[in-house]
């Protein structure tokens, strides 16, 4: 398990020391000059050397993701190019936001499609067969409609629940919890389905192998072998489907949150995008791989645990 | 919102028909009519005479739908339907190029990973988790920056982010394909890897690529959308995500507006993800299984019980596909206590079926539909779930198959055996496991308390058969009810599991049902056997008389089929030439964990001559299939030299390989991972032939038809495919694909274990036949010595990968020079009763039995 943890974790900086690099070279390396972009077409060829030089655009490549990296590592992410504003306190400040919906929805999603998935499993006939249509609905409407028809239902028709707006957990958890229920519940639908269809079909396997006959044939209760064998069993499958969840919701978030007008990552990355501030851009993409890659070693972790031959070794 | 393709869906396999299905199936049409339809009219906008999507009518600006606009006009007062349309062509256009993207990088990358293995497949799959662990909508922003914001070049870079969700299931498929006997079969043949991957593997692969594709084509055009919805785009353009951000900022005053591209891009969304669903259901053929056959009224039988268990008139039918097949039509057996009963048949005559349908342990879709089975005198058919779970493992123990696949791999072996008398005998977490630690010191497990802790794969399968029959009597039961309880044991380890399993019911006065094909068990353990077939009891007698005074002519041509009573092999019957295959001091290794090699074959040196037949027997794990592949070319050797004519093959590489394709030739034991099932045999046979440049396509086929009435199989077999045949004729159909190119030696990997006993002697005569015929060699591997007694000239005895005694076949079988090969010999159970009853107790006395 030692060897095993330590091999993730040797990946994970890996795989985050690698997109850095590759989300810094595509933002040097594509034609156009930001100085230029910044000033406007009536500055002279003299500022826009002074700006390049200030930015450091003049620099070699590599020497300046050196620096880059060499600043990352000590937490400083450098200063927006057009509001001088700090990257690293600006991202502190919005990921609780967006990590709020993004975590909340993965576990919802991950308790309730499990649950579904392994009921459809083990009842199957109607409720199996309700399952299957539901799931692939579910999968498939985009969550920006689905926040659409409940904004439309809750929050306009109803008026029962904020449509915009964040209350950060640590003021009031009560109204925390309502300013991200629409959010989390549009991004979740399709968490849901995906997991509950997996669980399902891992459940199906698992239900099929030899050792449940056999528990059977030892005449334990049903809920022994459901709750606890067949779903033991078929848990890896769900972690794995979550793990991929996880950053789907994530990509999903920047969506959601520009539609509830959440303070999270979108709108700092949609106009950091639309201006090419590269500063934020390449903060707030390193920023969310290291969220994505942290959420993941420790769904791999848990994975490892539930299986007997890696926790041995 | 889904950006991530399951890509740890498992891949779909196709089946036949399934295409055909495919497209008379509802749940396919209807999508692919509604995403037709919806393309046509994107791509038809401009010749409908709709108003342009950008005019502006600020007289009529956001009016509901009118006959001018079918839609209504949105907030500038442009035409909603027209900028719909429009709108469309864009969308679409972006969706198709992220999937044409994903699918050229992503299929040529799953093939190459998934075949070659090795550092390729590492190297790729750690750049697929890559692009996994990047968020969409974020990685695209970043690009965005950069690129600038063209929907086009964005969705060709989306592209490459959806490469894992074609890489990783067609990596998977090829994978699993690579894994089946019949690529390695080919590989012999001497096709090379291009064919391989052309023929065998892309007919796999394409599917799972297709399905693919229409999951991939949905989650672009979402992404595709939402990145329009929040302004990353061609604002000036019409398109759906920009009408969906207009009909939005308006929600509170016209929720109008936002319906027709919400439900346009629903609906195009919808179609394609619909259509692969359906499409991997009916691949996979997962879909949910039909409902239970019904049960009928048993016919009262009113007479006392036989025994502690009385099965009368037992009926059971599965129900598939909307057709009832009955498996089991009237069968009729008891056992009274203290006595084992044998249920004896083939593959297909319903003994394990009838024992499933007596513990109410059927699979989905079985059911017993007529008769019933009294145990103590009750109906155990028509009991609920719930009083059948008090009975069983509390009355009645179980004793399954497989004992590796019977553990769940995921709890403790103590964990799963407290479990049924923590719940059934109400006891204490601690005296529990006081009481199966004395049980498995009573099943003959050396450390207990190990045991206890371990988990199922850290046991061998013999310890695992001991826990499962352990668990099998842990609560005292009185029926034990077993399964085929040694069947995946090797014949030594066989030996002492039926000892225990006759010393505990002997102990405990069990009622016991023993369910094998082997008449060598049913000798040595049973007191009364019931011969089974199709679902009939044909004989039921008591054990001696089954053996000396057989009645039915079937438990009688079963009886001659057993592997101890065929005829020894004649000496000198056969015209043996020159030594062919030399074999010398061979090593072949393989690379463990952490450096330690596992030594499959040790020094190890054999010949065969042309003509004759070599036996190599051993138990499992011994290394005799691994020296057959080593000489195939399909294990790498690791020291020393395997000679063929006098020159050395070992490690051949490309075209030396297969121009040795024509000498030398294989019969694998599994027939039906060793056929293509998707192939016709016609196909199957041409193909090796075809590696022969001065053969024509006819002249090919006129050999293959002679090679089929050579092994005789129907004339017309050619043209069906594989998987319609039974178990002997798939090996039929293998012998003659060996045989096809007129070898010189074929390597026979456990050619019969796999068949029924009946199948077994006649499949035995065909390869005796074929070499009186053709003089060609047999390296004849088998684990059991009474087949290789039967069918080599000369045998060679290995075990834990060295050689043990080379000789004479009749010698090794009857005189062994080697304790093993004598311990081997003597475990096998004699087909009679009274010999065998005695061999066990010269067994049990003498010092080879703790072997």
């Amino acid at each position: 398990m030692i060897a095993y943890t330590a091999k993730r974790v040797g990946s994970a900086v890996l795989l985050v020391f690698v997109v850095s690099l590759l989300s810094f070279l595509l933002s040097r390396l594509v034609p156009g000059d930001p100085a230029r972009t910044i000033l406007g077409v009536s500055a002279t060829a003299q500022q826009v050397a002074d700006k390049r030089a200030e930015l450091g655009l003049d620099e070699n490549v590599l020497v300046a993701y050196a620096r880059w990296l060499g600043h990352a590592a000590t937490g400083s992410l450098g200063s927006s190019w057009f509001t001088g504003q700090d990257v690293a306190s600006s991202i502190a400040s919005r990921l609780p936001v967006t990590l709020s919906i993004a975590l909340v929805a993965t576990v919802v999603a991950g308790v309730i499609g499990t649950a579904l998935g392994l009921l459809a499993a083990v009842r199957r006939g109607f409720a199996d067969r309700l399952l299957q249509p539901l799931s692939i609905g579910g999968f498939a409407i985009p969550n920006f409609i689905v926040a659409i028809v409940l904004l439309g239902v809750f929050a306009v028709r109803l008026r029962a629940l904020p449509a915009t707006g964040y209350t950060d957990l640590t003021v009031d958890p009560t109204r925390w919890a309502r300013s991200i229920t629409l959010p989390v519940a549009a991004l979740a639908v399709g968490a849901i389905a995906a997991v509950a269809q997996q669980m399902r079909n891992a459940a199906v396997f698992v239900l099929q192998q030899d050792y449940v006959r056999s528990l059977r044939g030892r005449g334990l209760r049903g809920s022994t072998v459901y709750l606890k064998h067949v779903l033991r069993n078929s848990a890896p499958v769900a972690l794995t489907v979550l793990s991929l969840q996880f950053i789907s919701l994530l990509s999903g978030a920047v969506i959601i949150e520009n539609m509830f007008a959440l303070p999270g990552m979108a709108a700092l990355t949609v106009s950091a995008s639309t201006q090419r501030d590269e500063p934020v851009i390449q903060g707030a993409v390193v920023t969310v791989v290291v969220v994505v890659v942290l959420v993941n070693l420790l769904i791999d972790l848990a994975s490892a645990w539930l299986n007997p031959k890696v926790r041995a070794s | 919102m889904s950006e991530v393709v399951d890509p740890t869906a498992a891949a779909p396999r196709p089946r036949s028909g399934a295409w055909r299905r495919l497209l008379r199936s509802p749940g396919m049409l209807v999508p692919a009519a509604v995403l037709t339809l919806m393309i046509i009219a994107c791509f038809a906008a401009p010749l409908l005479g709709l108003r342009s999507p950008n005019a502006t009518d600020p007289l009529h600006s956001l009016a509901g739908p009118t006959a001018e606009h079918l839609l209504g006009t949105d907030s500038s007062g442009r035409d909603v339907l027209s900028r719909l349309l429009h709108g469309g062509q864009a969308t679409l256009l972006a969706g198709l190029i992220a999937t044409a993207v994903a699918l050229v990088l992503g299929l040529p990358l799953g093939l190459v990973a998934g075949y070659y293995g090795g550092w390729i497949d590492r190297a790729l799959n750690w750049v697929s988790s890559l692009v996994q662990a990047l968020p969409a909508i974020v990685a695209l922003l970043a690009v965005a920056a950069a690129i600038g914001s063209s929907p086009y070049a964005i969705m060709a870079v989306f592209g490459v982010l959806l490469l894992p969700a074609v890489f990783r299931p067609v990596r998977a498929a090829v994978i699993d394909v690579r894994r089946e006997l019949y690529i390695d079969a080919a590989k012999v043949a001497g096709i090379s890897d291009t064919s391989i991957i052309g023929r065998h593997i892309l007919a796999v692969v394409f599917p799972v690529a297709l399905i693919q594709t229409g999951f991939i084509f949905g989650v672009a055009l979402i992404v595709q959308a939402g990145l329009e919805f929040i302004g990353v785009g061609d604002a000036t353009a019409a398109s759906w995500g920009s009408m969906l951000q207009d009909g939005f900022s308006t929600i509170y005053g016209n929720s109008f507006l936002v319906v027709p591209p919400a439900v346009a891009v629903a609906l195009t969304v919808l179609c394609p993800m619909l259509m692969a669903s359906v499409g991997r259901d009916l691949a996979s053929e997962s879909s949910t299984p039909s409902r239970r056959a019904r049960r009928r009224v048993p016919a009262p039988g009113s007479d006392a019980p036989r025994g502690l268990l009385d099965v009368r008139d037992l009926g059971i039918t599965y129900r598939a596909d909307g057709k009832d097949a009955k498996v089991v039509e009237h069968i009729d057996f008891f056992v009274r206590e203290g006595e084992i009963l044998g249920l004896v048949g083939e593959s297909g005559s319903g003994k394990t079926q009838s024992v499933l349908g007596v513990l109410g342990l059927l699979s989905t879709g079985g059911a017993v539909t007529n008769g019933t089975v009294l145990f103590d005198g009750r109906d155990l058919t028509a009991l609920s779930p719930k009083e059948l779970n008090r009975l069983r493992g509390r009355a009645i123990g179980y004793i399954p198959q497989e004992p590796m696949s019977n553990l769940d791999p995921s709890f403790t072996i103590g964990s799963q055996l407290i479990e049924p008398m923590r719940q059934h005998l109400r006891l204490s977490r601690a005296e529990a496991k006081r009481q199966a630690l004395e049980l498995l010191t009573r099943v003959g497990i050396t450390d207990p308390e190990r045991t206890f802790r371990s988990h199922p794969h850290e046991i061998s399968g013999g310890m695992a058969q001991r826990v499962l029959i352990a668990a099998a009597v842990s609560c005292e039961p009185r029926l034990i009810v077993a399964d085929e309880p040694t069947t995946a044991l090797d014949v030594t380890v066989q030996a002492e599991v039926l000892d225990l399993l006759r010393s505990l019911v002997a102990e405990r006065g069990l009622a016991t049902v023993l369910v094998t094909h082997d008449l060598g068990v049913v000798a040595d353990i049973c007191d009364r056997v019931a011969v089974l077939r199709d679902g009939h009891v044909v004989e039921d007698a008591d054990v001696q008389h089954l053996f000396t005074q057989p009645r039915d002519p079937y438990t009688i041509a079963l009886l001659d089929a057993m592997p101890s009573r065929l005829p020894p092999r004649e000496v000198g019957r056969q015209q043996i030439g020159e030594v062919v295959l030399e074999v010398e001091r061979l090593q072949v290794s393989y690379p463990g964990p952490r450096g330690a090699a596992f030594v499959a074959l040790d020094d190890v040196s054999l010949d065969v001559r042309q003509g004759e037949t070599l036996g190599l027997v051993g138990e499992s794990g011994s290394g005799k299939s691994t020296l057959g592949r080593a000489i195939l070319g399909l294990a790498r050797v690791t020291s020393g030299d395997i000679r063929w004519d006098g020159r050395s093959i070992a490690n051949l590489s490309g075209t030396a390989r297969r121009e040795l394709s024509a000498d030398i030739q294989v019969v694998f034991q599994d027939p039906f991972s060793s056929l293509n099932p998707a192939m016709s045999v016609e196909d199957i046979l041409v193909e090796p032939l075809l590696s022969d440049p001065a053969l024509t396509r006819a002249q090919a086929l006129q050999r293959v038809r002679r090679l089929l009435d050579e092994v005789h199989l129907p004339k017309d077999a050619g043209r069906r495919r594989a998987r319609e045949f039974s178990g002997g004729q798939r090996q039929r159909i293998a012998i003659a694909r060996a045989l096809c190119r007129a070898p010189r030696l074929i390597i026979c990997d456990e050619p019969v274990s796999a068949l029924d006993l009946s199948t077994q002697a006649r499949v035995l005569e065909l390869f005796n036949e074929l070499q009186d015929r053709t003089g060609v060699a047999y390296l004849f591997i088998s684990h059991d010595l009474d087949v290789v007694r039967h069918i080599a000239d000369r045998t060679a005895v290995i075990r834990h990968g060295r050689l043990v005694e080379l000789g004479a076949s009749e010698k090794i079988a009857t005189d062994p020079a080697d304790p093993y090969t004598r311990a081997l010999a003597e475990a096998a159970p004699l087909p009679d009763p009274v010999l065998q009853a005695e061999r066990r107790k010269r067994r049990l006395e003498s010092p080879t039995a703790s072997l």
